[in-house]
């Protein structure tokens, strides 16, 4: 006879027998509980053993704690942060140990590509312009300019110098030539776009979860 | 047997106070209301303000964590670097109860140190044969049942330290801090499903761990 009852006991959904567990009220007199405890000896045992282990759990003493968690001057001294770690705390925190660092290499991508794409045509328009003044002096006579720019220059001069001035110091660029900006530059604005947009958005989500994080809740 | 006087149903701790996430202005519990005047000041920038609080619930709150984390220095590194995470985000605090908020912010604190013991296992809970920070039993304690109630402890916190952390952390926080299924479940980030089916595996398991010693919890 203890084979089969230890069979059907198994079989048993046990949940219902830990549910009963912490209810104040006592044990519920009918439902598919009650019918369990009274038809399966084993079931019942098992309530009154739970029980006691819960109530034991309950009453376990508060252990001693062996050190003082004030904080102290220097406590606070390490703990605010530099610069350098507010600048990174846009890139989530750290306690993201993938997207964090993803989010600023990135970022650290695409200012790098921008650095590489916009300083060449800086210097490169400085160059065009400090070149004009020597071009100017080798047909005509010295006259002042304005600065050669996109609004064009206005020259002195012979109509030979005025058109290679002009070719030479206006970076407009002329009808048939591919316009817009480099890939370079698109690529790396996309980059850092990307890298702030993903420390941005993990910060969002956590605090809208409102789990795992030191915050209150929102 | 359902009828036996040795029959007890676990009766709950008081259960915390329910709060008030919306609002930042004091509320009618003179507790709270302290709490949330220190936390002013500590944002202020009185770091005496901010140990006061430090005070007040730094006990509870190592009860708490080094039960989910049963070793001693470990439970003591993750409370301190739960307040140093307090300090840091003072500012970021909503309004409600600081006290659920600090335990927020310890629980996942220990749930850090748990991942990172599975990492780097150390030996198992040396503390448990050093009764030095135990509380001493009072002077009128029976010695028999105060070695009884010491056994039953021993044995209750080592079953505890076996189970998986998710279960002990589940079990924790709704037999010994009064937690309730919901708000364990925000607590921990999980659905309310997992924490009941955690403290449902939890228990069979605590049983499982203490058959053999049954009777000394049967009294």
């Amino acid at each position: 006879m203890a084979e089969p009852r230890a069979t059907e006991h198994a079989t048993h959904d046990l949940e219902l027998i830990t549910s009963l567990i912490g209810r104040t009220a006592g044990i519920a007199r009918s439902g598919p509980a009650a019918r369990l405890l009274q038809s399966c000896p084993d079931c019942a045992s098992l309530l009154a053993d739970l029980a006691l282990i819960a109530a034991a759990t309950h009453d376990l003493p508060a252990l001693h704690r062996s050190r003082d968690f004030r904080l102290t001057l220097d406590h606070v001294a390490r703990l605010r942060p530099s610069a350098w770690r507010r600048l990174l705390e846009v890139f989530g925190s750290s306690g993201d140990t993938l997207s964090r660092p993803v989010a600023v290499g990135l970022s650290t991508l695409g200012l790098a590509g921008l650095l590489v794409a916009t300083v060449p045509t800086y210097f490169a328009g400085s160059a065009a312009s400090n070149a004009a003044p020597e071009m100017r002096t080798i047909d005509g006579p010295l006259v002042p300019t304005e600065a050669a720019g996109a609004g064009g220059p206005t020259i002195a001069g012979s109509p030979r110098d005025t058109v290679v001035q002009s070719d030479i110091a206006d970076p407009t660029p002329h009808p048939g030539s591919p316009t817009g900006p480099s890939p370079l530059l698109v690529a790396s604005v996309v980059l850092l776009t990307s890298g702030v947009g993903l420390g941005v958005g993990r910060i969002l989500v956590r605090r809208a979860r409102g789990n795992h994080t030191p915050f209150g809740v929102v | 047997m359902l009828d036996s006087p040795r029959l007890t149903i676990a009766v709950r701790r008081d259960r915390p106070p329910v709060e008030e996430h919306r609002s930042t202005t004091a509320s009618d519990d003179p507790a709270q209301r302290r709490d949330l005047i220190l936390l002013e000041r500590a944002r202020d920038g009185d770091l005496d303000a901010f140990n006061d609080l430090v005070v007040l619930y730094q006990d509870q709150l190592f009860a708490l964590v080094v039960r989910m984390v049963p070793d001693r220095d470990q439970a003591s590194d993750a409370v301190q670097e739960a307040f140093f995470s307090a300090f840091r985000n003072l500012r970021a605090f909503r309004g409600g109860s600081v006290k659920a908020w600090l335990n927020r912010i310890c629980v996942n604190a220990a749930m850090d140190t748990q991942r990172a013991r599975k990492r780097r296992p150390v030996s198992p809970y040396p503390e448990l044969e050093d009764e030095s920070w135990q509380p001493p039993a009072g002077e009128s304690a029976d010695p028999e049942r105060t070695a009884v109630n010491r056994e039953r402890t021993r044995l209750l916190s080592a079953a505890l330290s076996e189970v998986t952390d998710d279960q002990r952390t589940a079990i924790v926080l709704y037999d010994v801090e009064g937690y309730d299924y919901a708000e364990i479940a925000q607590m921990t980030g999980v659905s309310l499903g997992t924490v009941k089916s955690r403290i449902h595996r939890g228990r069979l398991a605590l049983r499982a761990l203490l058959e053999d010693r049954m009777e000394l919890f049967r009294g």
